[in-house]
């Protein structure tokens, strides 16, 4: 037993902490589910009418993409593949790089593995996030990506949504809490009611988040709010399933071989008991 | 007609020899525990690597080496799985190490006559620290690229020839594909080569003295009239079919991290890794993976970037000289004084508590506390040569005992 413990404490390291990542506000788990076809087809339809244009997903086959959301290339062809791009080709943008360059200041990423990179909740999130910002060059900012370049694509569907009276008031009373603590001569009690007064607020803004409260509808969409975050969830499963195309099947395969192990665990611990009768 | 084989064989080729030397009549001690499945597991782990890295460099390459890793995960049959393999056999092979390593200081498997097995094994850790290093690049994702970067950078902390070193590291003005190339080369030829002899020499020169116990009991000292060691059984069939049930167990857990888990929580496969390697976008936090965090504290914990990194030098330099730091003539720490298991209890808890701050963000309280582990991680060895003059130790049986 004793030996177990220490065995099990050098593992600690790899196991103990969960991995890093900030806090975003809003911050809902997505909830996806990478089984449901139905979803993931929905999801590859809204990337495909929204996103390829500018985001290309350079490593993502369509072939592949009909085989593992079980679609005919019929399907595929007459539904996802835009312009003159083949069955068996990957997906690439529409737009030229250079001149996005031009326009944005950046060309648009890849996000063949955004999900894996961000997490999926990270972009569920995001798409759910943009707000009416008058100072920003499209004319939307976003609350998980402040300063974001990119325009509300789905502006259309969404409509458009401004920050509410209380989580401006609770922004405010941040950038107050945080203008005392960068101030180097404040008083220790001034600090110390700052550091209150940001906690406080932090909290509060948690609270807002997890509500539903951060936002205010100011121009209605195609979609209800309901409709939307369901589509949000289809990409997001969609991307997810981009990311990592083989999750679904490594899991069916794993748990073959560990049944496998197992039967194997058990004959080979009766062959070692068998050999070792004579050992005394 | 298989004897005739055999006797046409062995008259040529020491064959029924080596199997009798190494396998049948090699006699082990029969009170081996499970810390003992460690050394056979890193063997297991090396075949591992060696073959999957073979279907890797199949369908890698080092021009375009972020899109081709994609292009074996995607594209390749069963591409996933080999990579899947090759990566978690990457940290897994520090896991078995790390016990094997434990189980060595444990057991005073060290001490002589044993020095130069554990010399050998010293050197084949340090050569599995540049392979892991080495491979890490090769996905060119950002966590490849800004963890070489900082290493590289450490050698031109170096007085006067660091910068011209660091640049005849990199063969190129920053680090760059020129890198990566020559990194490549060295990790799928040069050292794989070194390590599978440095394994071979471990090997030879553990045959030759005998395998050590947890006992610390010397079995060749008790032979019977036929020159075999009382205690000592043949390592085939006995050794070979209890090391089956320590494969078969390694691999449920090895096999359940590849299939549901080959990130680990981002611990084996770091998320940043995901994003192509971007020489103008620093990420906010730079971690390595896990197997190094314990040295990266202790870099960490040095103010001045050379003495630190010379501090992590020297705690690898020390591992060396274990066998001559610690003078106690009782082995195992089955018959060593207390003093001795508190030392070295604490120093697993030190090592790990260097491990988890290594991926974690700095604070105050981290560095610190980071730089108490770290002169406590000294110090262990230090007082390692000075206990024999306190210690109190009990008497070491005559022959093996059954716990």
């Amino acid at each position: 037993m004793k030996k177990l413990i220490t065995a099990i404490l050098f593992l600690l390291p790899v196991s103990v902490f969960a991995a890093g990542g900030g806090t975003t506000y809003p911050n809902e788990p997505a909830n996806i589910d990478l089984t449901d076809k139905t979803s993931l087809q929905n999801g590859a339809k809204l990337y495909v009418n929204y996103c390829l244009g500018c985001h290309s997903m350079e490593y993502v086959r369509y072939s592949r993409i009909a085989q593992d959301l079980e679609l005919t290339e019929e399907q595929t062809v007459n539904n996802l593949i835009l312009g003159d791009r083949q069955f068996g080709d990957t997906m690439d943008k529409s737009m030229n790089g250079e001149l996005a360059k031009k326009w944005f200041g950046v060309d648009p990423l890849d996000l063949s593995l955004v999900a894996r990179v961000r997490g999926e909740d990270w972009v569920y999130n995001y798409l759910r996030s943009f707000y009416v910002d008058p100072s920003r060059p499209f004319g939307v900012n976003n609350t998980v990506f402040p300063e974001v370049g990119m325009p509300h694509v789905l502006a259309d569907l969404q409509g458009l949504q401004a920050k509410s009276d209380a989580l401006l008031s609770v922004e405010e009373q941040i950038a107050e809490a945080k203008a005392v603590l960068n101030d180097s001569e404040a008083s220790d009690q001034a600090i110390a009611e700052a550091e209150e007064k940001q906690h406080k607020a932090e909290a509060e803004m948690a609270k807002l988040a997890a509500e539903g409260q951060m936002f205010v509808q100011i121009k209605e969409g195609q979609m209800t709010a309901e409709e939307y975050d369901e589509n949000i969830r289809d990409l997001t499963a969609f991307m997810a399933y981009t990311a990592n195309p083989v999750k679904l099947e490594s899991k069916r395969m794993g748990v073959w071989v560990l049944m496998f192990l197992f039967v194997l665990l058990i004959l080979a611990y009766f062959l070692k008991k068998e050999f070792w009768k004579d050992v005394h | 007609m298989l004897k005739n084989f055999m006797t046409w064989l062995d008259a040529r080729f020491p064959a029924t020899k080596v199997w009798n030397e190494h396998l049948a009549e090699y006699y082990a001690p029969k009170n081996f525990n499970f810390w003992y499945f460690f050394g056979s597991l890193a063997m297991l782990v090396l075949v591992n690597q060696l073959l999957t890295g073979i279907w890797l460099t199949m369908f890698y390459s080092p021009s375009e080496p972020f899109a081709s890793v994609e292009y074996i995960m995607r594209d390749v049959e069963m591409g996933w799985l080999i990579r899947y393999l090759h990566s978690t056999g990457a940290s897994a092979f520090f896991v078995v190490v790390y016990l094997h390593m434990f189980r060595g200081i444990m057991y005073g498997s060290y001490k002589k006559p044993r020095e130069l097995i554990w010399i050998f094994g010293m050197i084949i850790f340090v050569l599995l620290m540049a392979e892991a290093f080495m491979g890490y690049l090769l996905p060119w994702g950002q966590m490849s690229f800004w963890g070489a970067q900082v290493i590289v950078n450490l050698f031109g902390t170096i007085p006067v020839v660091g910068p011209d070193l660091v640049e005849w590291i990199r063969g190129d003005f920053t680090l760059s594909l020129a890198t990566l190339n020559r990194f490549f080369a060295l990790h799928v030829v040069a050292v794989p080569l070194a390590l599978v002899a440095m394994v071979f020499l471990h090997l030879v020169a553990l045959h030759k003295v005998g395998s050590n116990n947890p006992d610390g009991v010397e079995i060749k000292d008790k032979k019977d009239e036929n020159g075999i060691p009382l205690d000592g059984i043949p390592f085939h069939p006995y050794y070979t079919v209890k090391d089956i049930v320590g494969v078969v167990v390694f691999m449920m857990i090895f096999l359940g991290i590849v299939f549901f888990a080959p990130d680990f929580g981002g611990y084996f496969l770091e998320r940043p890794n995901y994003e192509p390697a971007n020489p103008l976008k620093t990420p906010p936090h730079i971690a390595p993976v896990w197997y190094f965090t314990p040295f990266y504290t202790m870099l960490r914990a040095v103010p001045h970037p050379f003495y630190g990194f010379m501090v992590m030098a020297l705690a690898i330099v020390i591992l060396f000289l274990l066998p001559w730091l610690d003078r106690q003539k009782v082995k195992s720490i089955r018959y060593r004084g207390a003093s001795y298991k508190i030392l070295l209890a604490l120093f697993v808890i030190a090592f790990i508590i260097l491990g988890i701050l290594g991926v974690i963000p700095v604070t105050d309280f981290t560095k610190w506390l980071g730089r108490v582990c770290t002169v406590y991680y000294f110090f262990f060895f230090i007082a390692l040569w000075f206990l024999p003059k306190f210690e109190k130790t009990k008497p070491v049986p005559e022959r093996v005992t059954d716990k």
